[in-house]
């Protein structure tokens, strides 16, 4: 018999499983036609904004090799609408809600989260790492004061678990890391997308009607790998982690470079059964390499990495 | 629920300069409605987004697909081998909105181009309830499909661009000189062809039923990507083309 246990507790909240879907790649009704959305080791949903947003001009998809492009934008019916509409649907589950928020502003985003406060959503993911927010696709997610500025005001405010959900496009993960986790963050979840842009050669004009649009996929992977590793080194909270997670093989790699929960997005787009399928390739990877829990796993790793850092100069 | 399928290429033929039809079997039989579309999956990850086709018919466990090579997925696709197993979806979103009342009707339907497959499994089922369809179909040269659709029509026009095949001129230009009426229409193809259709039939009071494309990234209701713009009670509002289309009544949509 197994005594493979994958359960995980993500600053206090209790998931039967290291997987949930990352925000803007999944959609109870559309996903739940293809496997039972119960199974998931918890739901992260479309990022909710105060006031309903319209999303950018189409075309907002592009392919790229072994990734995608997409400018959807903050596409979404506003915070009434998710608690009215989206999240009656999503308690019949019965697995922690995490709800991505987005704002302008903090002003926003406290507004955002004092009307969360009495529903069932379990945690928060706050987004400061939207590309598609602002012109030239800056963020709050760029400057380690200004992570930590949104992070302190939501902390304020929130009843629930924050996440502060990372941007890839900055010359120092580990500092904004820091800088949040200093200013309450319960938890880190990343990486969001990287800024990209195609150009279609025939037509002569940016493949998205947006110009700049968001890269995900296996394409980025060992960018977001690479990113868990270093903020991992720096921060205790818990970090999930995202970012082109594919495979089983993909979910081990993350656990073991400091992940301790997985998002799945862009799998779950081209396959729709992407989460269950890499939660059994997990556990296969597990039993073959003989672990039993995620702690193991990471620790294996962690342990090697350190003796192989020792006595050589760290860069 | 809905599935990803591995299906068997049994059956491929060019119908026309780049113009592939393939027939796949499925590992059971499946319901897939006259308007809706499958995901293609490509062999090669390095595409990693499936390709939206249209289900040309569905019958007895074979799937009837018909593509244009027209960009890196569908040359791929063309290069496909009788025998090879590829991964498809079950339909994907709504397919026409189809009820009972076209017995003794007159439909028409109007397509062009790449768009003229989405009307094979249509044209039956109207055909089976006892409508009068007429069929116009607009091609640049070469004309495909023709004689499956002749099974189903009771009048079939054909409009080809260099006038090398029956009408010379586009399909709007020969409804109007031969004053073609109908109860209702069913439009599928080019979007500038759509959007003269369309307004042409709002003109002339046929309510007509049309069926949209965009960019998708998942196409099943996930990403947000396929979005079109319909006014609805003097509203504009969007609508996933994947997930709330690919079929919409012409008199909602914004063309912007
Ligand atoms: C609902 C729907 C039904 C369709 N039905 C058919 C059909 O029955 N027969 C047929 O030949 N074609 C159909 N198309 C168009 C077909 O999906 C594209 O021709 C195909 O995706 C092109 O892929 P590619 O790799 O050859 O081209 P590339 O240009 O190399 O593709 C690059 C990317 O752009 C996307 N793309 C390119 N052209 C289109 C397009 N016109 N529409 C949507 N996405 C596109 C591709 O899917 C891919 O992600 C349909 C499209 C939609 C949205
Ligand atoms: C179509 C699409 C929409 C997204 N929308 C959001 C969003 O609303 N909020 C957010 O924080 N991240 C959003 N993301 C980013 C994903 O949650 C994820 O961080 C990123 O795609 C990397 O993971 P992946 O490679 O597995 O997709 C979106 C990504 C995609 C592809
Ligand atoms: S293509 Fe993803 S929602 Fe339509």
């Amino acid at each position: 018999m197994s005594k493979l246990d994958l359960s995980v507790n993500i600053a206090g909240i209790q998931w039967k499983n290291p997987i949930t879907t990352a925000a803007g790649t999944f959609s109870a009704r559309a996903s739940g036609e293809f496997y039972g959305i119960s199974k998931l080791g918890a739901v992260t949903t479309k990022a909710v904004t105060l006031n309903p947003w319209l999303g950018n001009q189409t075309p907002r998809i592009a392919e790229t090799y072994g990734g995608m492009l997409n400018s959807v934008g903050l596409h979404n019916f506003g915070v009434d609408h998710y608690i009215d509409f989206e999240l009656p649907y999503l308690e019949q589950f019965d697995i922690p809600i995490i709800a991505n928020i987005a704002g302008h502003n903090p002003e926003e985003y406290r507004e955002i989260v004092e009307r969360l406060n009495s529903t069932s959503v379990a945690m928060y993911e706050i987004n400061i790492s939207c590309p598609n927010i602002a012109e030239n696709g800056m963020n709050y997610g760029a400057f380690p004061e200004q992570a930590a500025l949104i992070t302190s005001v939501v902390k304020k405010a929130a009843k629930k678990p924050i996440i502060i959900k990372l941007s890839p496009n900055v010359t120092d993960i580990a500092s904004i890391a820091k800088a949040v986790e200093d200013a309450g963050a319960d938890g880190i979840s990343m990486i969001n997308t990287l800024l990209g842009m195609r150009i279609d050669v025939r037509s002569r004009k940016a493949t998205l009607a947006n110009k700049m649009g968001g890269l995900s996929g296996p394409a980025i992977k060992p960018v977001a790998l690479r990113m868990v590793y270093q903020v991992r080194k720096v921060v205790n909270i818990p970090i999930i982690g995202m970012g082109g997670i594919t495979t089983g093989e993909d979910a081990a790699e993350f656990i073991m470079a400091g992940a301790d929960a997985l998002a799945i997005g862009t799998a779950a787009l081209v396959m729709p059964t992407a989460p269950m399928d890499i939660l059994g390739e997990l556990r296969a990877v597990m039993q073959r390499e003989g672990f039993n829990t995620l702690y193991e796993l990471r620790q294996a790793f962690k342990e090697q990495d350190e003796r192989l850092t020792t006595g050589r100069k760290q860069w | 629920m809905k599935r990803i399928m591995l299906a068997e290429i049994v059956g491929k033929k060019l119908l026309a300069e780049n113009i592939y039809q393939m027939d796949l079997k499925l590992p059971s039989d499946e319901r897939m409605l006259a308007g809706q579309f499958v995901n293609v999956y490509l062999k090669d990850r390095e595409m990693l987004l499936p390709r939206p086709i249209v289900v040309c018919k569905c019958r007895d466990g074979i799937l009837t697909l018909v593509f244009r090579k027209s960009g890196k997925g569908t040359g791929a696709l063309a290069g496909y081998r009788i025998g090879k197993r590829i991964k498809v979806s079950s339909g994907l979103g709504n397919g026409y909105m189809l009820d009972d009342c076209y017995e003794g009707k007159r439909v028409l339907l109007i397509s062009g181009g790449i768009g003229i497959p989405a009307l094979v499994q249509l044209a039956r089922y109207l055909h089976n309830r006892g409508a009068y369809v007429v069929a116009v179909l607009g091609y640049k040269g070469e004309v495909f499909l023709e004689d499956e659709l002749a099974l189903y029509c009771d009048e079939l026009h054909i409009c080809t661009e260099n006038g090398k095949s029956g009408f010379k001129g586009t399909v709007l230009e020969y409804i109007k000189e031969h004053g073609i009426y109908a109860d209702y229409a069913f439009g599928c193809g080019p979007r500038p062809m759509l959007k003269v259709v369309t307004e042409y039939c709002l003109e002339h009071d046929i309510p007509i039923q049309i069926s949209l494309e965009e960019r998708m990234g998942c196409g099943y209701g996930a990403c947000i990507g396929c979005v079109c713009t319909l006014k609805i009670n003097g509203e504009l509002v969007k609508k996933q083309v994947c997930l709330d289309g690919p079929i919409f009544y012409g008199n909602e949509v914004v063309w912007e």
